[in-house]
């Protein structure tokens, strides 16, 4: 777990949703499960089950501050997956030079 | 004045309101003069909300159902069929780990369950109770004493009686209903402090326990 925590969290709020309700579960679902555990858990617990921080931490035996950081950076992460999904299901579009 | 900054990293704790009074009432006003961080936290919503309908609407694996059954029978309460005999530890220890793995918390320097990690297991599957027996280890004591003992409240059981309930390991108190097989837990004072051993059903959502039988311990 040291290793994950060290993992830098990007600043991502920027995912889009230009899809339908059933494409983007399907899609979070995906995401979901690219979380490692800890990160996943701390999510569902807090979005899913509505648990505080401090029932969290009691259930998954970890600070508080700990509980934070893996809502934090879970959600940050489900947001780039997100759009990394989006990105990878588009048409690849090659520029081309224009002739002069 | 709280600045973009600090309001993006209190985002989350704002959305899950975890943040204090004043801490909240500075998030609000910087919400409101700025647009970038209010379309931020608006994302963050969002996805907040996928993830809910996600999980709610996801048809989750056919095993998924029985492994958190397997992982929310704490050590008090065991289906039916891992039931060896009173005292075996056996399938405990076998529910433990499918608790532990289902969590995927690690445990190398902790119990193999911790009870309040089930407990939490325990509500994540209130939805999914479906009341199917159980077998249930607690102790008897009178729910009305209890409640005095903890919380202050009064008790009138030196007028009508103790009130016989189950104490869970993790401090719940299960009501009994009253039928011709568990009058005996309720009325009879001599078994208050007796440890118990009880088939029957539970109800989660309120936390009443419906006797089809009972062993009495130590």
């Amino acid at each position: 777990m040291a290793e994950i925590e060290e993992m830098p969290a990007e600043p991502w709020y920027d995912w889009e949703r230009q899809r339908t309700d059933s494409d983007l579960s399907a899609d979070m679902q995906w995401a979901l499960d690219q979380l490692p555990d800890a990160y996943r858990w701390a999510v569902l617990l807090a979005d899913v089950e509505e648990f505080t921080y401090q029932e969290i931490a009691v259930t998954m035996a970890c600070p508080v501050g700990t509980v934070m950081s893996r809502i934090s950076r879970g959600r940050r992460m489900l947001g780039r997956l997100l759009n990394e999904r989006r990105r990878a299901d588009r048409p690849v579009i090659r520029i081309v030079a224009r002739e002069r | 004045m709280m600045n973009c900054k600090q309001f993006r990293e209190s985002l989350d704790c704002y959305l899950d309101g975890e943040l204090s009074a004043a801490a909240c009432a500075a998030a609000d006003a910087h919400r409101k003069e700025c647009p970038q961080c209010d379309r931020a936290l608006a994302h963050v919503q969002e996805l907040k909300t996928a993830v809910r309908r996600t999980v709610t609407v996801a048809s989750p694996p056919s095993d998924l159902d029985a492994r958190i059954r397997a992982a929310v029978a704490t050590p008090w309460t065991r289906p039916l069929d891992t039931i060896r005999s009173f005292g075996t530890r056996r399938s405990v220890l076998a529910l433990a780990a499918a608790a532990v793995f289902v969590l995927a918390v690690t445990v190398s320097t902790r119990p193999p369950i911790d009870i309040s990690a089930a407990n939490a297991m325990d509500r994540l599957a209130v939805r999914l109770d479906d009341t199917s027996p159980v077998v249930l280890e607690g102790t008897i004591l009178c729910r009305d004493c209890e409640l005095e003992h903890r919380y202050g409240v009064k008790a009138s059981c030196k007028i009508i009686g103790h009130h016989g309930a189950i104490a869970t390991a993790d401090g719940r108190i299960w009501n009994i209903v009253e039928q011709g097989s568990s009058a005996a837990l309720i009325h009879d004072e001599h078994l208050l402090g007796r440890k118990v051993v009880v088939r029957g059903r539970l109800f989660r959502g309120s936390r009443v326990l419906v006797i089809e039988s009972y062993q009495l311990g130590s």
